[in-house]
This record gives structure tokens, sequence and C-alpha cells, in this order.
């Protein structure tokens, strides 16, 4: 299986928040954070703390808060300490309405060559029809952006596609931070429901996050290691 | 768990004294020399990477709403040092056996939650533990070892990273909770709870 040359995961939560109280003090009181990575939260550049918005970052996590989205980006190595955090989060604020969550990942693998670069596009994005329209000795056609969504069930009983309440979106480009490389990036996408729930729905999220992230990190991982491999197979 | 951790493994100490099984230090050696070998770019790709330059416009101002959206424009939003590349190699969880404070060690029970190697014991020097993590250094805690390479401006190294995780303390509805499931429980079993 192919190894990605960067990895990193982000967690999204559509709802209802309160930015000014997720705080690096208030997450070290609830002791989700070390007092070295709350100093280094206050210290952050661009650290806001408003009603409006709440943002800032340590070396190993970016939080951005808004007051109808939450969002939590791992920086450096990601490591089950990323879920942690976030699952923390929402278990200390058992009352914000949430609607939907998102498993992010993203991973960056490089191809030893451009003809192997382009074989991806042309496998994931074949150039036939646009040839037709724009002949390949006037112009030269390549692949941006590719997204396909995966869900259980058969396609006919799936449609429309988007009322499904669980479902992956796997997007495919041009890597923009390592050279020579494809951006693969698995959004796990769930609707939140606290109908035949005895938990609130910030509860939901913060088991499904305890629970479910790292099984969808190790799927991530998997699924593109497998579509780099079957493209340049 | 192992009959006899040194049967298994050659426990050997990297540069930052955490220490590793012989087959990680001969593999971070390999990817180290892969990696070099796949930095060297291939003529051309200059202008493939310019292209790629202009995929996803920055996100300006509030983001929107839309979980989809949101996965590619955080990723371009929110980490400013984008000249760094980590991937993890290796991630273990470990919990505290027992702590040597004489000796400055702790003796741990390490498992693989990502590379799929075989779970092992071994001792890890207190030094490593960051200054914020020492007071949870007791037995029975839980921590993260992430093996991970770093890239930057063609620069490769493999690094550790030692976390010990934190949970936030239980909630007064979250002990409510486990409280009905006890309920729940000793009803079932149909003893009184005065037992």
């Amino acid at each position: 299986m192919r190894a990605p040359d960067s990895f990193s995961s982000a967690i999204v939560a559509v709802g209802s928040f309160n930015p000014a109280i997720i705080t690096p003090d208030w997450l070290e009181k609830n002791q989700l954070i070390g007092s070295d990575d709350a100093a280094s939260a206050r210290a952050s550049q661009g650290l806001i703390i408003s009603q409006q918005v709440t943002v800032y970052e340590t070396d190993w996590f970016a939080i951005q808060v808004l007051d109808n989205q939450f969002t939590l980006q791992s920086k450096g190595a990601l490591s089950p300490t990323f879920r942690d955090l976030a699952s923390g989060i929402f278990s200390l604020v058992p009352h914000t309405p949430i609607t939907a969550l998102g498993l992010n990942f993203s991973g960056d693998y490089k191809v030893p060559t451009v003809d192997a670069y382009h074989k991806v596009g042309d496998m994931l994005a074949p150039k036939e029809i646009w040839s037709k329209i724009y002949p390949p000795d006037k112009y030269s056609l390549g692949m941006m952006t590719v997204t396909i969504r995966v869900q259980e069930g058969k396609r006919e009983e799936n449609f429309p596609v988007l009322k499904s309440p669980h479902y992956k979106n796997i997007t495919v480009q041009p890597s923009n931070r390592v050279r020579s490389a494809i951006f693969l990036q698995l959004n796990d996408h769930r609707q939140i429901s606290e109908i035949q729930s005895e938990m609130t729905s910030a509860e939901l999220v913060a088991q499904i996050i305890a629970e479910e992230w790292e099984e969808c990190w190790e799927h991530a991982q998997h699924e593109f290691g497998s579509i780099v491999d079957f493209a340049l197979a | 768990m192992p009959r006899d951790i040194n049967q298994n493994f050659d426990r050997q100490f990297s540069k930052t004294g955490v220490y590793l099984q012989r087959d990680t230090l001969e593999r971070s050696g390999r990817y180290v020399s892969s990696l070099q070998n796949s930095l060297k770019q291939p003529e051309g790709s200059g202008a493939i990477s310019d292209d790629v330059n202009a995929t996803i416009a920055p996100s300006v101002g509030r983001l929107a709403p839309s979980i989809e959206a949101l996965g590619a424009s955080i990723k371009q939003h929110v980490i400013r040092d984008a000249d760094v590349q980590t991937v993890p190699l290796q991630v273990w969880e470990g919990r505290v056996v027992s702590v040597d404070l004489d000796n400055q060690t702790m003796e741990v029970f390490l498992s693989s939650t990502l590379g799929g190697y075989e779970a092992h014991t071994g001792d890890i020097d207190l030094q490593w533990v960051s200054e914020q993590d020492k007071d949870l250094v007791v037995p029975g805690a839980v921590f993260y070892l992430t093996l991970f390479k770093r890239s930057k401006r063609g620069t490769v190294e493999n690094s550790q990273e030692l976390r010990f995780r934190r949970q936030p303390n239980w909630t007064k509805h979250q002990l409510a909770l486990i409280s009905k499931g006890a309920d729940a429980l000793l009803a079932k079993m149909g003893t009184p709870r005065s037992l």
C-alpha cells in the first residue's frame, strides 16, 4: 500500500456555538490541554476570542469556532490526542445543538514521474470527450478536482444522493503543498439527529468522534493508497 | 501480551531517548533513503506545481456552513506553516504500568494503533515526558507515542512525539447516565440496591 507524504485531519461540526467560551484557558481548566499548550495558544499569531469568532492554534492543533461552525484542524504529526481533544470539547458542551459532523482526512501522495502524475488524472477523469471539443494539438487538458460520493445502498435507491444522512465524499486534486503529488481528501459526513436517542446532539457527536474517528483514519489512509495504486496500475 | 519482551524486541534508544524497536530504526532509515531519492524531481515538474497553486482559492472571511466545502478550505485557511509536511509512520497507545522515580523511568505497555505491530512492554525515561504532562504519569495513565516523518523545504527527518491522554472530568450529566445504566443493570439482576 502506497504511503502518504503528508497526512492530516480536521473535525468540523455545524450547529449553534458560543465561540467565546472555547478559550485556551477553558481547555486548560477542563484538563483537555496542558499548561504549555495553553500558553502556546494564548501566544499564537492571529489569536481572536470574541462572541462571534474564536481562533487560535498550538503546535498540534488549530481551532476556529464561529457561531454556526466548529473546526478543529490537526497540525504536525496526527495522533489520537486530536480525537480526545475534539471529543472532550463536545462532551463539555452537551446542550450545544449540532446538526452535522464531518470527519475529514487529507493526504498528499507523491508520484514518481510527470507521466505517472498525469496518468492519475487521466484514469480518474478520461479526456476523450474533452479532446473532441479542445483538440490536443491546440490545448492541454488537466484534471483539477474530482469528487466521488460514496454511500451505502444501490444507486437507484439513493436518488437524489443528497438525502442520505451518512456519506463520504472523496476528492482528488493536484497537491498544492507537495510537488508532483496528488492530494486526496475524505469527508465523512453525518447528519446528526437526536431522534431515537437519549443523548443530546453534542453528546452524540462526542461519542461518534471517540468511537469512530480512528477507524475513519484507517479507512481514509487505506482508500487513498488504493486510489493512487489503482490509478497507476 | 508478549511473554517476554526481550525475546520479541531489541530495544534501542533513538537520539531523543525514547526507545524504538530495532525494525523501526531500520525501517526509518530505509524510509529516509527512499525519500531522498523521490525528492529528485523529474524534469518539467515545476510547471505542474505552478498550475496546482490555483486549484483552491483561500477562504476569505466567514466560511460557508457546508461541510463539503470545509475540508478543502480549512486546509488552506488554518495551517500557516504550509512548508512542513508530516506523516505518522507508527502510532502506539501506551499505558503506564509502573513509575520508578529513583531511576526516572516508567514501565509501559504499548499496543499499536497504526502500523499493525505487536504489543510489547518497555521502559521510557521520564525526561521524554513534557513538563505539562509530568503530573499525569501514574500507573494506568494512557499516552500516545507517534513516530512520524517530517519534511521541511527538502529536509526529511524522522521524529517522535509522546503525549498523555487528557479527558475532561465527568460531568453531572454523564454521572447521571452511568448511574441510570447501573440501576437498569441492577434491576435486571434482581438484586436490591441496598446490597
